[in-house]
């Protein structure tokens, strides 16, 4: 189908754009914006496929603001022949096709003739059209915008008939039929029905979920079944085991109540055995006793004699020793008399000598302490000499004027200030000196006469006569006022200073200050003095040498009361040399003294060891005599219990016969003893006994186990344990075979599903190819080497979606840069609109509105030569453009439009 | 000393049963429904004795052994035994089996089964330790065991019989095991050494009539020892001489007198077992729906069928057969089926697969086929056969 022409009457902006000649492969339709290209096209479109009659909006929105009925006039070429349209739209809306063949159709009739050349399912009316009428054909008719939509979405209408044609082309059985699917989706619902859609786990609601749920539920009780059970068959072993124990132990209780029986009885046996063996060792026990203590008597009296011998010999020596040691006593105690007498004598002569020595020596002190007792008053006189003198000094001081420091610098800093001032003023005073005049002169109103000089400190008139006035100004006016005024304010700050320190001058004060100042520094030295004389101490050794002095007389008196000659010398260095030779009179007297002390200490030492060792003699000897004496008491006494020599061998010789006798007698009993073996029997009775009760401990704990077990057995009847745990397991392994089975089949399914996929997958792809191969020169010149890929329903019955592969990347078609996608749809576009025209005469129009606005120079370069190799092919292409200067070398006709053209 | 009486000359007529094991759980039965059934057949096969009782005049029953299928019955197992043993109205000595022994915590020593034994079977007598028990007409010498598994021969104490038994009655031994060849054990458990009764060592001229258990199809032993079998079968029967369902009427006319058996029939479910059916083609599922037409006739849920399939069968014949269990299933009691079966694609079937318009169907056909003639495991043939299916039942769903 190749449109021919078209013209346009009456619809929006077109008043009658006159028959555009549109018979040409390749068209450009330009104009400025807004000149009605896309009104124009559009206007094609709804002759095409809108119904003439009507009063939607769809219709009402194509007439024109100054009236007429929109009229749509397109001539087309299908199958060789042409038609002409033209359908005026309103209420009364009118269609015409003039048909080659048939001649003219009217209104349905030729609306059916339409749809049946344009291959669609009628013309559009009524309220739907406006929503259906951009689907139509929307795969060849790209509004403004939609450009780099895919279009595949808008294949919609026409999908059949494209994979019809793909179909064809790809040859017979290449589509699934409707059993196929059939089958598929039965697979696919029973699987789905069946399990997750990750595949790996059952539906709980399913057949196969519940059988798998069930057989756990089963599985579970026919735990806790067999768990019953298991408890059951445990009582019953742990019952006959429990009655097999209770009888060996009782077997066990019995064999050991009869050993133990004949074990008491050798027991008893061996008792009496036991205790006529301690008889007999108790009198062998006695009898040894007594002859053994008759032994050691024996014995004892035989030392005893020969100690008492062995004692008199002994005490003959220490009588002579002691006889000797009494007379040497004797003789030492007659020197040590003579020795004490002697010193009693050196010793009142060294008396004397020392009281002598210690007169001699008062005397000394008495004499050193009047020397020290003078120097004493001396220093004292020196002291009152001094407070004297500081007493004065106070009294000078109390009567000073007292002035400061900082008062007497003050008062001069002032007293400086008022010379200073007034050495100012003078500075200004002005000398005047009347040298001669013959006429009256007179100076501050006072008479100055010649000769006469006048100092002038202040304004002055000077008169000289009657008719001359010099008026005098010391300083100027100015200065000597302020000089006038400082030196008053100095003076009379002064003065105030004066009068506050009620003082007449400063000098006054000045020497009033630094007398003040020298008398107060005397002062402090004399109370330096005075304090380092310390008078009250010199008073107090004062008080102490004069009762030296005193005590030293007082001796002195009391010596020569008591009788010593008190011819002593009254001056120091006699009375020095005298204490000195007394004292070594009576070093001499000392000596012989400790001499003669020491040799009558060694007389007593002497004496005491004699006595010492008289008196170790004499212990000793009485030692030995007591000895002797308590031997032959203990002899005695021995002799009268064990007899003389011959009676105790008599009675020794009877004990020892008696001895052997129980012996002998003893050794036989305990042989009978040993024979019976008591130790093991106690043993043996032990172990009895234990295993008697271990049994009947052991036989108590049988019997419960018994009880318990029958317990245990003791069943309420109310199922059988052994009924329910073989109806579990059948129920279990029936439930499992099913499980097994239902997996197991939904295993074939999958299979079987997953060839079904395999062989529609490569269905899918043969179907592709025809659409693949048309595209493969487009995107030859788009990006070279690539590949495209269309993408079909799971069930191969519809394209939804398309990829491009290139430089070994598989990009989706909504994933491409916009740019690129409004390329790859134009060249999809056209490979679609190819395969698809081989339903209308091999010959389809595309019309493009404006589609390459994401373009740039370089991508419309391409797109040319795209447009341009599918016009030489089977499609009319029809662009619009207000850029019509982008296409100069695309080697189309070009109508340019505007509004009312004709 | 026993009293003497003149009994030399009584006709004595019994009934000797054994291995009832009512409670049985049957639990390879799914349908809880149809196993409740086959579980209450049992009690009833019970009551169904006195008519038998009656018809023979009957004096006693003697039930040896496996009264119950376990030692530790629930109530109701208890008291439904109780009821149909009291229904009897004569005498039943029993002893318990390897079942149902008489080890701790059994059945036997349950309050509640003494409080309803004495309420409802106050004629049931329990001989639970092996000691002669002297009656009327009768010395009975019991042979009881008390644990399901005794590897002492329970007669052995007829060994050593006292030496002061009466002799002017018959004496009847009552046992339960297996003899030289017959035991149940093979069937039930794996130790056949244990239960074993030694025959030879029980003296014949000591004893007129050894009745015993456990062995469930009815046999001679030798001339005083029968095995009565079950009075209601209760496993598929291995053996062609294996004969259950039967009880046995004894007579006997004294001490040392012959012994006259009879068995009669008394079971009412049939337990059929076909080892093996070959279904070489299609046509034969037709046979094997005839076979099974005969073979239960008009019965309904009152037989049990075991059987053995081999063969191959195309996808369709074996769709068809499948419809055949169906509809068996709900006939039977429990079908119990062993297949050794090959289902696959016949070449119509294959070439109906693959050559069809539906062009996955028929490549995914194609390549399964290609892949069972390269691979060996067996998931090619079950998608095959699944896809089958899953095409038919789309078809069917289409249309």
């Amino acid at each position: 189908m190749k449109l021919i022409s078209a013209r346009v009457e009456k619809y929006r902006i077109h008043d009658d754009t006159g028959e555009l000649d549109l018979d040409h492969n390749l068209i450009l339709i330009h104009g400025p914006n807004e000149s009605g290209k896309s009104t124009f096209c559009e206007a094609i479109h709804r002759a095409l496929f809108l119904k003439s009659k009507g009063s939607a909006n769809v219709i009402k929105e194509m007439f024109p603001f100054k009236g007429g009925d929109p009229t749509v006039t397109v001539k087309f070429n299908s199958n060789g022949k042409i038609y002409c349209l033209t359908k005026k739209f309103g209420n009364k809306g009118t269609t015409e096709l003039l048909c080659p063949d048939e001649g003219m159709l009217h209104a349905d009739e030729a609306e059916a003739r339409l749809a049946e050349i344009l291959q669609v399912e009628g013309s559009l009316g009524g309220g739907g059209a406006e929503k259906a009428l951009p689907k139509r054909w929307a795969h060849l008719w790209v509004a403004q915008g939609e450009s780099s939509v895919s279009p595949i979405n808008s294949i919609e209408q026409s999908h059949d008939a494209l994979r019809s044609q793909l179909q064809a082309r790809a040859g017979d059985g290449i589509s699934s039929s409707q059993l196929d699917n059939l089958v598929i989706n039965r697979l696919e619902k029973d699987l789905l029905e069946t399990f997750t859609k990750s595949g790996n786990k059952a539906l709980k609601h399913s057949r196969l979920g519940k059988i798998q749920s069930q057989l756990e539920d089963l599985q579970l009780e026919l735990t806790e079944k067999r768990d019953d059970l298991q408890r059951l068959e445990t009582a019953v072993s742990h019952y006959e085991q429990a009655l097999a124990d209770q009888k060996r132990h009782k077997d066990n209780i019995t064999a050991a109540t009869r050993q133990l029986a004949g074990i008491e009885k050798k027991q008893e046996q061996a008792g009496n055995l036991k205790q006529v063996l301690e008889e007999k060792s108790r009198q062998r026990k006695l009898i040894g006793q007594e002859h053994q203590q008759l032994i050691e008597l024996d014995q004892e009296i035989r030392a005893l004699e020969s100690e008492l011998k062995s004692t008199g010999e002994k005490m003959i020596p220490l009588r002579v020793d002691l006889s000797g040691k009494k007379s040497e006593f004797l003789e030492i105690e007659d020197n040590l008399k003579q020795a004490s007498k002697s010193r009693e004598l050196i010793a009142a002569e060294r008396s004397d000598k020392s009281k002598a020595s210690g007169l001699l020596q008062a005397n000394l002190d008495i004499l050193s302490e009047e020397k020290r007792l003078a120097a004493l008053h001396q220093d004292e006189q020196s002291i009152k000499k001094l407070s004297k003198e500081e007493n004065t000094v106070r009294k000078q001081i109390a009567s000073l004027e007292k002035f400061t420091a900082e008062a007497v610098e003050e008062l001069e800093q002032k007293e400086s200030a008022v010379l200073r001032t007034k050495a100012r003023l003078d500075a200004f005073a002005l000398g005047v000196e009347l040298v001669s005049s013959d006429s009256a002169v007179s100076l501050a109103g006072e008479v100055l006469e010649a000769g006469q000089r006048k100092t002038v400190t202040e304004q002055s008139d000077l008169k000289v006569g009657d008719k001359t006035c010099i008026r005098l100004n010391p300083g100027g006016a100015d200065d000597l006022e302020n000089a006038r005024q400082c030196s008053k304010a100095a003076e009379t700050e002064f003065k105030e200073c004066l009068s506050c320190l009620n003082v007449e001058s400063a000098k006054h004060a000045r020497e009033s200050y630094y007398q003040y100042k020298a008398l107060s520094g005397r002062l402090q030295d004399l109370e330096t003095q005075i304090k380092e004389a310390d008078l009250a101490k010199l008073q107090t050794e004062i008080q102490s040498a004069e009762a030296a002095i005193e005590r030293g007389k007082s001796e002195l008196i009391s010596a020569g009361v008591k009788g010593i000659p008190l011819d002593l010398p009254n001056e120091p260095l006699g009375a020095k040399a005298a204490l000195e030779d007394a004292k070594t009179a009576l070093r001499q007297v000392e000596e012989n003294l400790e001499s003669s002390q020491a040799k009558e200490a060694a007389l007593r030492d002497k004496l005491e060891e004699v006595r010492r060792q008289q008196q170790q003699l004499q212990e000793r000897l009485h030692l030995s005599e007591k000895i002797e004496g308590d031997l032959e008491t203990r002899l005695k006494m021995l002799t009268s219990r064990a007899g003389d020599t011959m009676d105790r061998a008599a009675k020794l010789n009877e004990l020892s016969s008696r001895l052997d006798q129980i012996t002998v007698s003893e050794k036989e009993t305990a042989a009978l003893l040993d024979g019976l073996n008591p130790d093991q029997l106690d043993l043996d009775q032990e172990r009895l006994v234990r295993s008697i009760e271990n049994g009947r401990e052991k036989e108590t704990q049988t019997r419960i186990t018994i009880e318990t077990s029958l317990e245990i057995l003791k069943s309420n009847g109310t199922r059988d344990p052994h009924s329910a745990v073989k109806i579990l397991e059948n129920h279990v392994s029936v439930a499992a075979t099913q499980v097994d089975s239902l997996k197991k089949q939904a295993d074939i399914q999958q299979f079987l599903l997953n060839l079904f996929n395999d062989a529609r997958r490569k269905m899918v792809d043969a179907l592709s190819q025809p659409l693949t191969d048309a595209l493969e020169p487009y995107l030859q010149i788009l990006f070279g080497e690539s590949q495209a890929k269309l993408v079909w329903t799971e069930d191969g019955s519809r394209l939804e979606g398309f990829s491009i592969g290139r430089s070994g990347t598989v990009t989706a078609f909504d994933q491409l840069s916009h740019g690129t996608r409004e390329q790859v749809a134009l060249v999809l576009r056209l490979a679609m609109a190819e395969i698809l025209a081989d339903n209308h005469d091999a010959c389809l129009p595309v019309v493009l509105d404006d589609a390459f606005t994401h373009s740039d120079d370089e991508r419309v370069e391409k797109l040319k030569t795209i447009l341009y190799r599918a016009s030489q092919g089977k499609l009319q292409l029809i662009l619009l453009s207000c850029h019509p200067e982008r296409y100069t070398s695309l080697g189309a006709a070009e109508i340019n439009i505007h509004s009312g053209i004709a | 000393m026993h009293e003497t009486t003149n009994l030399e000359n009584s006709m004595l007529r019994f009934l000797h049963t054994a291995d009832w094991q009512i409670g049985k759980p049957f639990q390879f039965i799914q349908d809880t429904s149809k196993r409740e059934a086959l579980r209450s057949q049992r009690v009833e096969t019970v009551n169904s004795l006195k008519t038998i009782i009656s018809k023979h005049d009957l004096e006693f029953v003697i039930v040896s052994g496996d009264l119950f299928d376990s030692f530790t019955p629930d109530k109701s197992t208890v008291t439904k035994l109780c009821g149909a043993i009291g229904e009897l109205g004569v005498p039943v000595y029993a002893i318990p089996g390897n079942h149902d022994h008489a080890g701790p915590g059994c059945v036997w020593e349950q309050e509640f089964f003494k409080q309803v034994q004495q309420e409802l079977a106050p004629n049931f007598h329990l001989l639970s330790r092996p000691e002669p028990v002297i009656a009327e007409k009768v010395i009975l010498l019991p042979c009881p065991l008390t644990r399901r598994h005794s590897a002492t021969d329970p007669t052995e104490w007829l060994r050593q019989l006292p030496d002061d038994l009466p002799e002017d009655r018959p004496r009847i031994v009552i046992a339960h095991g297996s003899t030289q060849g017959f035991s149940s054990q093979g069937e039930e458990d794996t130790s056949p050494a244990v239960n074993q009764i030694d025959l030879e060592r029980v003296d014949p001229a000591a004893i007129d009539y050894m009745a015993l258990g456990d062995w469930h199809g009815t046999r001679q032993i030798n001339p005083k020892a029968w095995f009565s079998g079950t009075p209601e079968q209760d496993r598929f029967a291995k053996g062609e001489n294996n004969n259950p369902g039967n009880v046995l009427i004894v007579e006997l006319s004294g001490r040392h007198s012959q012994t006259s058996v009879r068995m009669e029939k008394t079971g009412q479910i049939n337990w059929i077992d076909i080892p093996e059916f070959s279904l070489t083609s299609d046509t034969a599922i037709a046979a094997f729906e005839s076979k099974m037409t005969n073979l239960l006739g008009q019965r309904v849920q009152k037989d049990l069928l075991s059987i053995g399939l081999t063969g191959a069968l195309s996808l369709a014949a074996h769709h068809q057969l499948e419809q055949v269990f169906e509809k068996l299933e709900s006939r039977l009691i429990h079908l119990r089926l062993k297949r050794d079966l090959l289902v696959e694609p016949s070449d119509e079937e294959m070439q109906g697969l693959i050559n069809r318009d539906d062009p996955l169907i028929a490549s995914v056909a194609g390549q399964l086929q290609q892949n069972m003639t390269t691979d060996p495991d067996d998931i090619h043939r079950l998608a095959l056969r699944e896809l089958y299916i899953q095409v038919m039942q789309a078809k069917g769903g289409a249309a």
